[in-house]
């Protein structure tokens, strides 16, 4: 397996912040990666940094999507598209106002050949350009499974009026219109209720199987463990863990990153101190927050 | 055909069958008719062209009078220019090299007319100085964010007024350019043709209009047009699919300021005179009030405004007088603007996107496109032939 995509001592500095710092990970062409953390660990840095929204500070970004090895510094975030990378955003960033068939086409703009001219003459060539993007906006939404029927017209509603999760799929079918090697999603889960995350697990495993890498930011931690073939863990801007999802779930690094073990014992110890009731209460509590799967991520959730 | 379609035909139609109509109704409504009409195209074309840069690609453009006016003032200065007889050179060229047709003739083929040929010349010059002109101030700016567009051209539109009431050498200043050669030869003269006299540049107009509407429809319906209103709602997802945002809002404003002077050329053929009187402040203004009170964005809704504005400021000056010697009571004439203000407080009350939001524009004409290109095959979206296979 080859990486198609490699951060090598990637930094970011923002004046005296180290946003991140020397993060080194490889993203395998056809798995689905991880980047998790606690708040304010990176990750999106990371993924601006990929995107072409910040330069890098120190550091190189390969990139193998295309057959050969190119460095995507530089690359520009509009270039992105044609290097076959897409995204999605964190908070949804649809076109409210335009038809969720338009929106998907919009994700077709690198693979158009009409030129301005066809436009306005009205070609054949623009005609059949047109017909072509529109059965196969078509193909992809019903990809992400919200094809259009008779009944429901979907693809002719405004993308304002869909329901949370529907847009959450509209920005991936958008994204996957692009025709990319290398899809990165930014909390795709965010504010979805579990069935919806049931829903998108299933259309992330479904676009890795047609052969697209995914890099993905989750905070949903059943999600990210479920679905991942490989989970890098930053914290303060450093990667502190990596490895299958399992192991992972075991390092002590990445416990105390995501919960504050030592935070959390200096408390019981300062509320033992006080009363031994106090402690006994507080004790529980930690230990159950010390599961992997505990319910800090969902209170995160709620915040953004 | 699609309603959307049918409107602007209608639409087109009615301002076409004006003239004849009133005509037949009688010469003082015919003449008042044609010349609130010819007024108001000039609000419809120059509305559409801002249209497209305000309500579709999100530039707020504070200076869309300063486009028209240099189109109008290439056009003139270029018509009025003296050949060594003292006539106007490219007018007199043209009669000289065309046969001088007679009596009919010369309306139905009106093609072959000196003055309309000279007309034609100066369009690509006056349109081209105008995009130049954009350019200019487009380069720098466009890559910024919006705010800084928005006073950049609000004072672009100021120095080019500044300059052409100052600059007498090359404008003739704040007289004014004179005896701008007529849209036809048959217009002025002793062997005038009445109607076509008083109504080819009102045809002009409703030409121009046409062209501009089936340009902007064509455009917003195509890749083109998806990517300007992608950047309109969220430039980091259009640049995360591939538009070129700087470049987009580059093409947009550019290409519509050269639709904007060919706006200019409309003016200069009803007027026959152009000052710097004509590029106030204001009028950018009422091109903006065309556009938010139709519906930013809306093509449909943008004829429906300019066509309200337009002709309600010159109707009432017909009207008002009338009024106040019926009543005995003398109403100011400059009662007008406030009315303006009123409508415009009245549609952010009551219908706050305009009367026709662009929204339900979008949302009917998706619905008529259901089903379209069925028959199609997907070739684009290359993962689901490699999920099926």
């Amino acid at each position: 397996m080859t990486a198609i995509l490699e951060l090598r001592g990637l930094t970011k500095h923002f004046g005296g912040v180290k946003a991140v710092q020397g993060v080194d990970m490889k993203v395998e062409e056809g798995s689905i990666t991880a980047l998790i953390g606690p708040n304010g660990a990176g990750k999106t840095t990371c993924f601006n940094m990929i995107t072409g929204h910040y330069i890098p500070t120190a550091g190189d970004l390969i990139y193998r999507g295309l057959g050969m090895e190119k460095s995507l510094i530089d690359c520009g975030a509009d270039n992105l598209a044609n290097q076959r990378i897409a995204r999605t955003f964190q908070n949804i960033r649809l076109c409210p106002e335009q038809t969720v068939l338009d929106n998907v086409r919009i994700g077709f703009h690198t693979q158009r050949k009409s030129r301005p001219w066809d436009v306005l003459l009205n070609t054949k060539r623009y005609r059949a350009e047109e017909a072509e993007m529109t059965a196969s906006a078509r193909a992809v939404l019903e990809f992400v499974g919200m094809s259009s029927t008779e009944e429901n017209g979907l693809e002719a509603l405004l993308s304002d009026s869909l329901p949370y999760g529907d847009k959450r799929r509209l920005e991936i079918a958008r994204a996957l219109a692009s025709n990319p090697a290398l899809l990165l999603l930014d909390e795709p889960a965010a504010g979805m209720n579990p069935q919806e995350t049931v829903v998108l697990m299933d259309l992330i495993r479904k676009t890795r199987d047609a052969g697209v890498t995914v890099l993905l930011i989750e905070h949903d931690m059943k999600l990210v463990m479920e679905i991942s073939d490989h989970v890098v863990v930053l914290d303060h801007g450093e990667k502190i863990a990596e490895g299958a999802p399992t192991e992972v779930q075991k390092d002590p690094a990445v416990i105390a990153a995501y919960l504050g073990q030592e935070e959390g014992e200096r408390a019981s110890q300062r509320f033992a101190a006080l009363s031994e009731s106090a402690a006994e209460t507080v004790a529980p509590g930690v230990a159950e927050a010390g599961e992997p799967e505990a319910g800090e991520p969902e209170a995160e959730e709620g915040s953004s | 055909m699609r309603k959307e379609t049918r409107f602007f035909l209608i639409f087109l139609a009615g301002l076409f069958a004006l003239p004849f109509v009133t005509y037949l109704l009688g010469a003082q409504l015919w003449a008042q008719c044609v010349s609130v009409g010819s007024y108001c195209l000039i609000y419809l074309v120059a509305a559409q062209a801002l249209n497209v840069q305000v309500g579709m690609t999100g530039l707020l453009n504070l200076g869309p009078i300063a486009f028209v006016g240099i189109g109008a003032y290439t056009g003139a200065l270029m018509l009025t220019a003296k050949n060594g007889a003292g006539d106007p050179a490219l007018v007199s060229f043209y009669a000289s090299i065309l046969p001088d047709l007679g009596g009919h003739a010369r309306w139905i083929l009106f093609f072959l007319d000196p003055n309309f040929l000279a007309y034609l010349t100066v369009a690509p010059f006056a349109v081209v100085m105008s995009m130049l002109l954009s350019l200019l101030i487009g380069l720098p700016t466009l890559k910024l964010s919006g705010d800084y567009f928005a006073i950049v051209t609000l004072g672009f539109a100021q120095i080019f007024y500044l300059i052409v009431k100052n600059e007498a050498w090359l404008t003739k200043g704040a007289f004014g350019v004179k005896d701008v050669p007529a849209l036809f030869s048959f217009c002025s003269g002793p062997d005038q043709i009445e109607f076509f006299a008083k109504t080819a540049h009102y045809f002009f107009g409703i030409a121009v209009l046409a062209l501009s509407l089936y340009v902007i429809v064509r455009l917003r319906d195509s890749y083109l047009g998806r990517s300007l209103l992608a950047v309109r709602d969220d430039e980091l997802a259009a640049q995360s699919n591939g538009v070129n945002v700087a470049k987009a809002r580059i093409v947009s404003f550019v290409a519509f300021s050269g639709l904007a002077a060919l706006c200019g050329l409309v003016l200069l053929a009803r007027n026959k005179f152009l000052s710097p009187s004509d590029l106030l402040f204001w009028e950018s203004i009422l091109y903006l009030c065309c556009v938010v009170l139709g519906g930013m964005g809306s093509v449909r809704g943008v004829l429906v405004g300019a066509l309200i504005l337009g002709a309600m400021g010159e109707v009432m000056r017909i009207v008002l007088p009338k009024v106040s010697a019926t009543i005995g009571f003398e109403i100011p004439l400059q009662i007008r603007y406030v009315l303006f203000g009123v409508i415009l407080i009245l549609v952010m009350r009551f219908k706050p996107n305009g009367l026709f939001p662009a929204a339900d524009d979008e949302a009917s004409r998706g619905e008529e496109a259901l089903g379209s290109h069925r028959d199609a095959e997907a070739t684009l979206f290359t993962l689901a032939k490699g999920a099926k296979a």
